[in-house]
């Protein structure tokens, strides 16, 4: 499994989250034609296939599309594209879970002592190794394999020395496919097959890859048999529900001393200059139209203005359901600032600020419980815990860059809720714990006083956002994010910018937290999973990254895909998938950016590369 | 007898800031040309452009006598135009051995034909060094080894960008006693150049480039006699010398 995101990696530098989802598409499509009653190699040919197909049609469709953007647009790419995979996996089979059979040994074990081994397992594993010694020799014996390298350390140059560059990432795309299609055909008979598993199981996949090192296929898999043995160890010796954390730490830990892998080393890159498609292909791509500079210049304000008037004048004109729906919008806006002043703003690409947000529901919501704390007690400790959680998972984390960061958060955003639940009797576990009613200045916790209480609380903290954004703080975050060398040389210390802005989006994640669950009255460690990370990055994404007007859009978007989505888990990750390409892919700069937000990720897909030269730089902006 | 490289009133740029403006250019089969100016004149994106990193947004380039319009840069590569590029593209990741390999990807008659002999050749150091990475080269060797690398490829015409920029004056000499080298196998190469001496000494002929069209064109000869004409124009005209 690992094996196919390091052999993407290795070749295009894109970390493909949609890996998780083409394997989970391939099992389910061998599992259709053994229903069929066709033989099994026939449905694992037809998964093998899949996984080529659809691996080659990622690339071909959305990457080739938008090359010439960053790495962290690409990633968030492939993560829009697998949740449109496992949102059409889970209509068109159903969320159940099945297993699929394994046609070798069955049920044969092997005894060795007292170690008790499934015979399925040992072919797997034979499998697993003959696989990396084949990447091996491709990669470093090859033509195709040089070709490869070359890519990956410059694509321009390659293109130069007559290499089809186009052609082959389309080849490593779908090999990739195949990869991941070959691993879901060994992992699954081990285990129960359902839409998102997969995705689970990447995760483990991912932390293999990391500890191993990105670019090396060797070292994956000894990361994959270091990980494996260290979570087996773990669920005998301690427990089994701590997998994630498992995976949280021991990233963190490698990572802190060999930053690109135990046997990974710096990927080097030819300094050449980043060309948009539009300038290569002469095909248009991207434009976006902006209104003219007077109108877009005070919309973003008149828009504001409109929507507090709106929010204000609600709760006399609106039905008392449509006013808590606004209101959880209002509290989801903070989030979505939070996500934005990481990613947006800073340029840090954190998958988990849900673990923020659950540290500061949890934090108020047992003061609570416990302690009889009033809400502004309550509220204040849970902007603080996320606050000192941020601060110190910051510590760690931001010694990374790039996608070791996207890696290390999402491992965090899995371990806090697994955390959480941990100590199931006083936190309730994902039976999940009632909110006491707050206590606010002696007013009663009824009608619109929820309602009041949300709008001042992000009110309050959307003009303190905007204006640090607007001013120092927002420009040394622009800085870190568009050249952390350049900012530095300035005389900013990147690090403590980068920390400054992790710890305040943990503050408005921990705020958002507590207001959410508040609002709802019930709290579950289910609450605040990945998913909640992901919906977060899909609304900074389409309402527009660097812009508190996006964050709006964007807690507006995430709030109405449910409603629009009926209700249907798969059709709300398909629309999300889809409203993440669709924004990265029209509108780079969000909708927030149509009419002039200032900020955007377009400008991070030129990178730090200090070679191109300005006009081409300048021009790429435009 | 077709030209080599052919650009007929070409345009081209970046997006909304055009560099180029209908130049017109030729170089022929064996024929060193050079091409100068200032920083920011078009040299770089004149030599993108022929070698299809970069689209032409008005005019014909023929590569060949062939139209360019519709290939792409690893299929103008494989017709037999290497280009060395700004800031000289090696990949620092791999080794000298196989940057060089690289070369044969676009070379008529792929890895056959004693591609590594032919660069140790003109280059005897890279021998017992085939196998250290490139990235570990100076500044003048990385230059060496993208040129070697370009020959593997067996171009007509070699398309080079400022060969001699970030090195020192030894270093520029080495390599541009390696071009005269080129030269005398009969490869035709277009030299983007700010060292003026040195680009004359080595070109038959030669284009001035002013803000993206061009000054002047003509004979070496030309080209010195009308000295203070086209240093006004690499000078800038608040500069020209009365």
């Amino acid at each position: 499994m690992g094996a196919g995101i390091a052999w993407i990696y290795r070749q295009s530098g894109v970390l493909n989250f949609a890996h998780g989802a083409i394997a989970t598409l391939s099992v389910y499509a061998a599992y259709t034609v053994l229903d069929h009653g066709f033989p099994y190699w026939m449905a694992a040919s037809v998964a093998i296939l899949v996984g080529a197909v659809v691996g080659g049609a990622v690339q071909a469709l959305l990457l080739r599309y938008l090359s010439g953007a960053g790495h962290t647009t690409l990633g968030i790419a492939t993560l829009g594209v697998g949740l449109v995979i496992i949102g059409a996996v889970a209509l068109t089979w159903g969320g159940t879970q099945r297993p699929l059979p394994f046609p070798l040994f069955g049920d044969v074990q092997l005894q060795f002592g007292s170690l008790i081994i499934q015979a399925r397992d040992v072919v797997a594993i034979g499998a697993a190794i003959a696989v990396l010694v084949a990447l091996f020799i491709v990669i470093e014996r090859t033509r195709f394999g040089l070709a490869m390298r070359a890519i990956s350390e410059g694509p321009v140059t390659a293109g130069l020395l007559g290499i089809n560059v186009q052609r082959l990432r389309l080849v490593t795309w779908a090999v990739g496919g195949v990869l991941a299609a070959i691993a879901a055909l060994f992992v699954t008979p081990a285990n129960y097959l359902d839409p998102d598993f997969m995705t689970t199981f990447m995760i483990s996949a991912f932390a293999a890859v990391v500890v191993g090192g990105l670019e090396s296929v060797g070292g994956t898999f000894l990361g994959a048999l270091f990980f494996g043995t260290l979570t087996m160890w773990l669920s005998y010796a301690i427990t089994g529900k701590l997998q994630a954390t498992a995976a949280f730490v021991t990233i963190v830990v490698v990572l802190a001393f060999r930053p690109h892998g135990i046997f990974g080393r710096r990927l080097r890159k030819v300094q050449e200059p980043v060309l948009s498609q539009a300038f290569t292909t002469g095909r248009r791509v991207n434009v976006v139209r902006r209104l003219p500079t007077g109108i877009r210049r005070h919309l973003g304000s008149v828009l504001v203005a409109l929507v507090v008037l709106g929010l204000i004048a609600a709760p006399s004109v609106a039905p008392t359901s449509t006013v808590f729906a606004l209101a959880l919008t209002v509290a989801t806006f903070m989030a979505v600032l939070s996500q934005n002043i990481v990613t947006g703003y800073t340029g840090q690409l954190s998958v988990g600020q849900n673990a923020f947000m659950l540290v500061g529901a949890y934090t108020s919501v047992l003061l609570a419980t416990y302690y009889h704390l009033p809400f502004v007690v309550t509220l204040a400790a849970g902007a603080l815990a996320a606050t000192l959680v941020a601060a110190v998972a910051g510590v760690v984390v931001l010694r990374l860059s790039g996608i070791y960061l996207a890696l290390a958060t999402l491992s965090l955003g899995l371990a806090m809720p697994e955390l959480a639940a941990f100590p199931a009797k006083i936190t309730g576990g994902s039976l999940g714990k009632e909110v006491p009613v707050p206590e606010l200045f002696g007013l009663q916790w009824a009608g619109n006083v929820p309602y009041w209480t949300t709008l001042i609380v992000s009110f309050a903290i959307g003009v303190i956002v905007a204006v640090a954004a607007g001013s120092g703080p927002g420009r040394s975050w622009k800085a870190v994010r568009d050249s952390e060398t350049g900012a530095a040389s300035v005389g900013l210390a990147t690090g403590r910018v980068k920390l400054r802005a992790v710890m305040l989006g943990g503050l408005l994640a921990g705020v958002a937290g507590t207001m959410q669950t508040t609002l709802i009255g019930y709290l579950t460690t289910d609450d605040y999973t990945l998913w909640t990370s992901v919906y977060l990055l899909a609304g900074m994404m389409v309402g527009g990254s660097s812009t508190v007007v996006g964050a709006i859009i964007g807690a507006a978007f995430i709030t109405l895909v449910p409603v629009l989505s009926s209700g249907l888990p798969s059709m709300l990750q398909i629309i999300l998938g889809a409203g993440i390409i669709a924004s990265i892919v029209a509108a780079p700069t969000g909708i927030a950016g149509l009419f002039g937000g200032d900020g955007d990720m377009e400008r991070e897909a030129l990178g730090p590369s200090p070679s191109a030269d300005r006009p081409a730089r300048l021009a790429a902006r435009q | 007898m077709q030209p080599l490289l052919n650009f007929d009133s070409v345009t081209a740029g970046y997006g909304r800031a055009v560099v180029l403006e209908g130049v017109t250019l030729e170089v022929n089969e064996g024929e060193v040309v050079a091409l100068l100016g200032a920083n920011g004149a078009g040299k770089t994106t004149l030599l993108r452009t022929a070698s299809g990193m970069l689209r032409a947004t008005a005019g014909s380039i023929r590569v060949g006598g062939v139209d360019a319009a519709r290939l792409s840069s690893h299929q103008i590569a494989r017709s037999g135009v290497a280009q060395v590029p700004e800031g000289r593209g090696v990949f620092p990741g791999l080794t000298v051995e196989e940057n060089l390999r690289l070369g044969t990807f676009a070379a008529r008659d792929g890895e056959a034909g004693g591609w590594k002999e032919s660069a140790f050749e003109l280059f005897p150091w890279m021998k017992n060094r085939a196998r250290q990475v490139a990235g570990t080269l100076s500044g003048g060797e990385q230059q060496m080894l993208a040129i070697a690398r370009a020959l593997v490829a067996q171009p007509r015409l070699l398309l080079l960008d400022e060969p001699s920029l970030g090195l020192s004056p030894r270093i520029v000499e080495e390599v541009f006693r390696t071009l005269q080298a080129i030269r005398s196998r009969g490869v035709a190469i277009l030299l983007a150049e700010q060292n003026v001496r040195r680009a004359l000494d080595l070109a038959y002929r030669g284009y001035v480039l002013n803000a993206g069209r061009v000054a002047l064109e003509g004979t070496v000869d030309r080209l010195r006699d009308g000295a203070s004409y086209y240093e006004a124009y690499m000078l800038g005209a608040g500069d020209a010398r009365p």
